[in-house]
């Protein structure tokens, strides 16, 4: 217990309601066309440290409604184009409020329907950019939605399984590289169709394993440096595959408070960096996912508070 | 940010003013003006933030439109017009790319361009452009030899190109690891390319693993602690699972991997504390099941590393369980 504390509760909880009302920043101005997913961030980040009561619910609610467009499909913000992964954060908006009742949830999936290819991969969008992120980010909207049955599972499987690599990390295409962030994209979709099965899980598992740096933090591709966002992406896959063990989280939690502004709150990439939401809210996760008390649980798949996910 | 510690912003004001101005191009896109005006109001900002996917998406609305609108030229006039469009297109992108190589939606945009020029353009123009979009991709990867946008872009435009990978690859992948060793990205390109060159080749893919042991040597020699070539190592030991179609050094003799056990301990007098050495020792002995020897090894290996105890003690266990 004592390892994780102190956690500055109240000043992350008020970094981010800052950083959530900020229009005006040149940070906004390089973020603005995927705020959504920034809000999913943000407010998971404040469920997880019990304050999403202290959020406009009902005008966050009704601005992301006016994301979405005639197909379904939402963009990252008013005006800018739908695409999956900003579909998937609206769910998961919808999902922390508890108000997807008031999504037209039929249209959703058959936006999401419509993006997968014969060869069971997905599209980003229209334009048919082809990445296993956006394999995950169908396959967890529509299970957060219960409805994997508008898709091909098993060609969706398939597809992830070809992006397998002779390390037993995943990359973006078939052939593409190990890299973090697309093992927990594919080891995500795997574990929410019950097809870990199909992996040698400690092969992949050990590659995780050697993200671990010696000062305590994970890094996303061999010889890089640690990044707080790995303390999501590799903690949750090994998570997925049970192997939370096979890393030394002591250190890693260390890793991540040393990387916290104890003046103005929030949590940077790397110790002494300047925070922002996105890696606050990987900080954040990977801290709930090894058990911080004066966090919620978060569950490594659905990137949700676990008491969401019934 | 990633790797930002305190970055030169711009004063608040024209912060302002570059948020109005994204908004005021996003509307145009709205309205499908494709003016020489909205354009340029569009490319300023793609400039200022190549990240903006909206309106790299309006910009392929505007090349399909203009297609369309030279489509019934004469063929001089239609191919002068439509190289005119796409080498500014690629322009733009470029310019973006080489100060933000990492922009998802600016390398996204150059496939768009790819496939409308092969699908719309004769064959001596588009082939140009292919052959250029390797050469700015091996630029990128000269200024940063481990950019998977760059890596995955060379396969992206040989699968539009209807091409496997060649000899030619290969090469290209062998400069990259012999001009550093700890260039995982080209060691793992070469994982990918070897197995489908030699696929109905068993007597050329085994000279050539045979060769890669070489190469692996040479590497582990220099850069003991380095993982990159470890990994590499251990898929040539273990032999590809069945998800890729290749020939096992497992399956075709015992005694290279004695002779590579051999190399482990000659690395191992000159660096006993590696730790990649005796994990790959570990990884024969137990293979040759030599049980007592393996766990000494993974003794040793708790001590040297100890932030992945939790590993070495799965394996004790797996090992004690099955021998």
């Amino acid at each position: 217990m004592d390892r994780f504390t102190p956690l500055p509760v109240d000043l992350h909880q008020q970094y981010l309601c800052k950083a959530q009302n900020d229009t005006k920043s040149w940070e906004y101005f390089l973020t603005a066309h995927k705020r959504i997913s920034g809000a999913y961030w943000t407010l998971t980040s404040l469920d997880l440290l019990h304050a999403l009561e202290t959020t406009d619910e009902n005008a966050i609610i009704s601005w992301i409604f006016s994301c979405q467009h005639e197909s379904g499909g939402f963009g990252g913000n008013v005006d800018q184009d739908p695409n999956l992964l900003s579909t998937l954060s609206a769910v998961q908006c919808l999902a922390l409020y508890r108000r997807l009742d008031e999504l037209d949830s039929e249209k959703v999936i058959s936006y999401i329907a419509s993006l997968q290819l014969s060869d069971g991969s997905f599209m980003g969008d229209v334009w048919g950019e082809v990445d296993s992120r956006f394999t995950y980010a169908a396959i967890l909207c529509l299970s957060i939605l219960k409805r994997l049955d508008v898709i091909r599972v098993d060609k969706a499987v398939e597809f992830v399984i070809s992006c397998l690599n002779f390390d037993g990390g995943f990359g973006c295409i078939p052939g593409a590289e190990s890299h973090s962030g697309q093992v927990f994209c594919c080891i995500g979709a795997l574990y929410l169709t019950d097809s870990l099965y199909r992996i040698d899980q400690e092969l992949t598992g050990w590659w995780l394993a050697e993200r671990q740096l010696k000062n305590g933090g994970l890094n996303g591709r061999p010889d890089k440096k640690a990044d707080v966002c790995y303390s999501w992406w590799v903690l949750s896959s090994l998570a997925m595959l049970n192997k939370l063990d096979w890393i030394d989280s002591s250190k890693l939690i260390e890793f991540i408070l040393h990387c916290q502004d104890l003046e103005n709150g929030g949590i940077a990439d790397y110790p002494d960096d300047r925070s922002d939401v996105f890696h606050t809210f990987f900080g954040l996760a990977g801290l709930s996912l090894l058990g911080c008390p004066q966090l919620k649980r978060i569950h490594p798949a659905y990137a949700l508070p676990l008491e969401i996910i019934s | 940010m990633h790797g930002v510690r305190s970055y030169a912003e711009p004063p608040e004001e024209d912060s302002a003013r570059f948020i109005s101005l994204a908004k005021e191009a996003l509307e145009t896109c709205k309205q499908r003006d494709f003016s020489s005006q909205a354009l340029s109001l569009v490319n300023r900002v793609l400039e200022l933030n190549p990240d903006e996917y909206s309106l790299w998406n309006y910009h392929k609305r505007f090349v399909l439109n203009e297609i369309e609108k030279i489509m019934n030229y004469e063929p001089a006039s239609f191919q002068e017009a439509a190289e005119q469009l796409f080498d500014s297109e690629f322009e733009l992108t470029q310019r973006a790319l080489y100060r933000h190589p990492k922009a998802y939606s600016a390398w996204q945009h150059r496939i768009f361009l790819l496939k409308t020029a092969k699908y719309h353009l004769p064959s001596k123009i588009y082939e140009g452009y292919f052959k250029k979009e390797l050469e700015i991709c091996a630029k990128l990867l000269d200024l940063d030899d481990r950019n998977f946008h760059g890596w995955a872009h060379r396969m992206r435009v040989g699968d539009i190109r209807g091409l496997q990978p060649s000899r030619e690859e290969l090469q290209f992948v062998t400069e990259r690891i012999y001009g550093n060793f700890s260039n995982y990205s080209a060691w793992h390109h070469r994982s990918r390319i070897l197995p489908i060159l030699f696929k109905d080749q068993r007597d050329q893919y085994y000279l050539a693993v045979q060769e890669d042991l070489e190469l692996v040597k040479q590497a582990i020699f220099t850069e003991p602690e380095d993982q990159s070539a470890w990994f590499y190592f251990r898929w040539l030991l273990r032999g590809a699972p069945s998800y890729q179609t290749t020939v096992s050094v497992l399956d075709i003799d015992n005694e290279i991997l004695k002779k590579e056990l051999c190399i482990l301990e000659e690395l191992l007098t000159l660096e006993p504390k590696c730790k990649w050495a005796l994990l790959t020792k570990f990884y024969l002995l137990q293979i040759f099941g030599d049980f007592d020897n393996a766990e000494t090894v993974l003794t040793t290996l708790q001590k040297l590393d100890p932030l992945r105890n939790g590993y070495y003690m799965y394996l004790k266990e797996k090992m004690r369980r099955s021998s």
